[in-house]
């Protein structure tokens, strides 16, 4: 359990003793005037250093882009191409043994973005037919080895992007008949991806993978997996249970299943359980609210609409204040770790 | 700093007494004295919830009001609004309890939410209309304990603020506004936290993380303004002094950022933060964003808010992709200013690198 005195000190909290009466008026000027420190000068070093980088970088890169923008028609498809290859090459060379640095990572991360150009010119090029889905499929292919070796985070996540675009456009173009007939299949097939990323993600930081520590891309992973699955479920809530709908309360209900045991048992995540709490309040207020409404138009009664309006309301907010008094007073089981 | 340290300090300097310290120790200890802080996605989450739970509560009392009376005037629908209101606020102050609390909240987005209908239908005009949010939020940021109330209430002030200045004095609208933001952000900020009774600490935090949004929202106002001043050559107020607003307003918070650190505005990193506050600004051509994106991630920084550093960061690369972009310039010139721009930035970062300024504990 984590003890209260190693938490930070809180301004709140501070005044509060001294309105007990348990620290007097010399102890709390010594207290607030640490509340009143600036951040450490390498705090500020830090900061400084990452902003230019990031900016300089990012600059440096625009040009790049603007400088083919302006040639692009000038310049021959093979000078294109190998334009686009000595960029990507150079890039992956340079982060080489820098890929514990964010230069580095920064620099891997341009090459992995330079492929899809790369691909683009070369379909332009050699005129093959192909559907564009497999221009993403082939980015994801080509930049995979890149993403085990380096295990950054970022290429994992672009990685599970590229699969989404590519299984969205897949279906749109080879399955379905136009962009209005793809339903929801293909947005729960990839809800259902990135929510088997999300568990790999999981089991691989319990296995011991430090570069997995991070909470970002879980979390992001899930959010993933829960918003085209939240909204399916509720579809079908209000479309009176429409069977087209119904794996999404199926696939919901493991996942919210799968959030809990994660974020609860195995790592006190409050954030995976805040968004899976928000998942499920979403999902029952949209049930309460049409069992409302149909019991209102059936009675034909309005004062009646009135009161379950104001119900709905109230159910909403204790649900909220449950929610977030128990995800306040979570602490871990065991000698499980919590989350940042 | 923790609490542990805190308390060892305090009996060191002799402040405490070890008996007084163990005292302390076992109230912090103690969740009923000392409950845990709420994590910032819970908080996200309640402030969702309550306004859901208020649209429900809204939907509720409007059509009771029209079940009861034929026609209910806006002067009626308002004062349901601010009957609403009061009642959410003396819930709040009554009670920390967590679900009253909540529904505090939600009857409060409810009476909001009636106020602003009721007034949209009265006779009032624009600006008086703004000048009434510009009170009720005023109070509400004073009054309301709740920090997700006292955020929101915070930007709305701001905005109505802005209307009233556009309505009474149009030409200079923007740089009013942005000074009156510039000058509560810097005193939320730099306002030593020792001088301020409990009651004005607590709304420290949601009122700081108000304004830099209202700061970032106004700047993208001064952005859109002047492109829209470019395409309609019309009457839009092109924020022309608004630089200077933000820049004052900089150097304000420079001088106060070194001056904990012992030094000057006429010390090395002084000057560069100096010089490179002209550039920006110079390089705006007259617009705000880059200037006001630098002043909300500087006090963020400092106040070492993360929500606030990141919202700044992000609002930081999109004033400077959109001054890139709208740069009158061929695409062959443009990524020649795009790549020196950002060499320059790397020279710099090589540059301080190399006087050991960003070297840890330099």
């Amino acid at each position: 359990m984590t003890d209260p005195l190693d938490g930070p000190v809180v301004a709140a909290v501070l005044h509060r003793l001294h309105d007990d009466r348990l620290i007097g008026p010399e102890a709390l000027r010594h207290g607030a005037a640490q509340l009143d420190a600036p951040p450490e000068p390498a705090a500020w070093a830090v900061f400084v250093d990452r902003l230019l980088l990031f900016l300089g970088a990012a600059l440096v890169l625009a040009g790049a882009v603007y400088f083919f923008a302006y040639n692009w028609d000038a310049l021959g498809r093979f000078l294109q191409m190998g334009m686009l290859l000595v960029a990507i090459v150079a890039a992956a060379a340079a982060a080489w043994g820098r890929l514990d640095r964010p230069v580095g990572q920064a620099l891997l991360l341009g090459a992995t973005v330079l492929v899809g150009p790369l691909l683009g010119v070369f379909g332009t090029t050699y005129q093959t037919g192909a559907d564009p889905y497999g221009l993403f499929l082939a980015w994801s292919a080509l930049t995979l080895a890149w993403a085990v070796i380096a295990r950054l985070p970022a290429l994992w996540i672009l990685q599970v992007v590229l699969w989404n675009v590519s299984l969205l456009l897949y279906w749109e173009q080879v399955v379905a008949d136009s962009f209005f007939e793809r339903g929801v299949t293909p947005y729960l097939l990839a809800a259902s991806i990135n929510g088997a990323a999300w568990l790999v993600w999981e089991g691989g930081r319990r296995a011991g993978a430090a570069w997995m520590a991070g909470r970002w891309a879980p979390r992001t992973l899930l959010l993933g997996a829960l918003v085209p699955i939240v909204s399916t479920t509720c579809v079908w809530i209000l479309d009176d249970l429409d069977t087209d709908y119904a794996l999404g309360p199926a696939l919901l209900l493991v996942v919210l299943v799968a959030a809990y045991a994660v974020g609860r048992w195995l790592l006190l995540d409050r954030g995976l359980l805040a968004m899976a709490a928000t998942a499920l309040i979403v999902v029952t207020s949209t049930v309460l609210g049409k069992v409302a409404m149909e019991i209102a138009d059936d009675a034909g009664d309005s004062f009646l609409m009135v009161f379950l309006f104001a119900v709905c309301g109230l159910t909403v907010a204790a649900k909220v204040a449950a929610a977030s008094w128990w995800l306040t007073h979570l602490q871990p089981v065991g000698d499980t770790q919590e989350a940042a | 700093m923790n609490w542990r340290t805190l308390l060892d300090e305090l009996v060191t300097a002799g402040h405490l007494t070890p008996a007084a310290s163990e005292a302390a120790a076992g109230a912090l200890r103690d969740p009923t004295r000392n409950p845990p802080a709420v994590p910032w996605m819970v908080r996200v989450m309640v402030g969702i919830g309550a306004w859901i739970a208020g649209c429900f509560g809204l939907g509720s009392v409007l059509m009771c009001l029209g079940l009861l009376i034929d026609a209910p005037g806006s002067l009626l629908v308002t004062t349901a609004g601010l009957f609403l209101l009061a009642t959410s606020v003396a819930v709040r102050l009554a009670t920390p309890r967590l679900f009253l609390g909540q529904l505090a909240l939600s009857v409060g987005a409810a009476g909001q939410l009636l106020i602003g209908g009721g007034l949209v239908d009265s006779a009032l005009s624009i600006g008086g209309h703004a000048l009434v949010w510009v009170v009720l939020s005023t109070a509400l940021v004073l009054i309301h304990p709740d920090p997700v109330q006292r955020f929101v209430s915070t930007v709305v002030g701001i905005s109505s603020l802005g209307v009233v200045f556009q309505q009474a004095l149009p030409i200079a609208a923007g740089e009013l506004t942005l000074a009156v933001t510039c000058a509560l952000l810097l005193a939320a900020t730099f306002a030593p936290e020792a001088d301020l009774p409990a009651r004005v600490s607590a709304m420290r935090a949601p009122l700081r993380l108000g304004l830099v949004v209202s700061l970032l929202l106004t700047t993208l106002g001064g952005e859109a303004a002047a492109v829209l001043g470019e395409l309609y050559d019309s009457a839009i107020p092109r924020f022309s002094l608004a630089p200077l607003v933000l820049g004052v307003a900089l150097l304000v918070a420079y001088w106060r950022v070194l001056a904990a650190y012992g030094r000057g505005l006429a010390s090395e990193p002084g000057a560069l933060a100096i010089v490179t506050t002209v550039l920006l600004g110079a390089l705006g051509q007259g617009r705000p964003g880059l200037l006001g994106a630098l002043l909300a991630l500087l006090v963020s920084f400092v106040a070492r808010d993360k929500v606030a550093i990141g919202l700044s960061t992000a609002f930081l690369v999109g004033f400077g992709v959109h001054f890139y972009y709208d740069l009158d310039l061929s695409l062959w010139t443009k990524s020649g200013v795009l790549v020196g721009s950002g060499v320059v930035l790397l020279a710099v970062r090589a540059w301080l690198h190399h006087r050991r300024f960003l070297t840890e504990g330099a």
